[in-house]
């Protein structure tokens, strides 16, 4: 499915998630990774809406000190986001692919369908960004994007809008 | 004897939270586990620990260590 992805953008997007991903020390690659991915990129709307990725990364910090808060613990943002080991030089940066999460394959499938619908040739990153705002309440990017501020469905328009 | 605990106190942070935090919690709570026990084999490696003493402390075979950390030595 992802080779219908417009190349250069595919590895863009694709190369920056896959590194937040290993920098943060997640075992998957899920749906906020990739809008990590989108904003490193850095094209279109993302950067209309100031999805910037220092924006994405600190919110992502700022969420999982909240959520160990509100499990009762407390904890330094130092200790959260300090590098993980599998970044650190004895190990160095991981090298192969990370797997993606279920939530990452639906939001890439949606992103193919939403492109076949409008008849488009191949799927950029108005489609990727509009299969990530229409992933439910539940989807760790849906909730990024609330958190930066933005309305989901705000964003799924400004994404369609920016093709039509 | 009413008083309540740090652990019971998580516990019902943990029942009455919204899922989405707690289970978020979780995944970062893992992502600090092995950070720290990554940390704390290498300088107890370098201090002069077996494998089968790390084991020991961590709880796990000495097989086990050493396989997950053997490329970082």
């Amino acid at each position: 499915m992802f080779e219908r992805f417009d190349g250069d953008v595919r590895r863009a997007v694709l190369a920056a998630a896959e590194e937040v991903t290993g920098r943060r020390g997640d075992p998957r690659l899920g749906t906020e990774h990739l809008l990590y991915g989108l904003a490193a990129v850095g094209d279109g709307v993302t950067v209309d809406l100031g999805i910037t990725p220092e924006r994405v990364h600190r919110e992502l910090i700022a969420w999982d000190l909240e959520a160990l808060g509100s499990v009762g613990l407390e904890t330094d943002p130092d200790v959260v986001a300090s590098v993980p080991i599998r970044h650190h030089r004895w190990w160095g940066p991981i090298k192969h692919h990370v797997p993606f999460t279920d939530g990452a394959k639906n939001a890439l499938k949606r992103s193919l369908q939403i492109c076949t619908s409008e008849g488009h040739r191949s799927i950029g990153t108005g489609h990727l960004l509009a299969g990530l705002a229409v992933g439910g309440p539940r989807d760790p990017a849906v909730r990024l994007l609330y958190r930066l501020g933005l309305d989901p469905a705000v964003v799924d328009q400004r994404a369609r809008a920016s093709w039509s | 004897m009413t008083e309540v605990t740090d652990m019971q106190r998580t516990a019902i942070a943990a029942e009455s939270e919204d899922p989405a935090e707690g289970l978020r919690a979780v995944a970062a709570l893992r992502r600090l586990a092995e950070s720290l026990e990554a940390r704390q084999v290498m300088t107890a490696r370098r201090a002069g620990w077996t494998w089968e003493q790390i084991g020991d402390a961590l709880g796990v075979s000495r097989q086990a260590v050493h396989k997950k950390y053997r490329k970082v030595m």
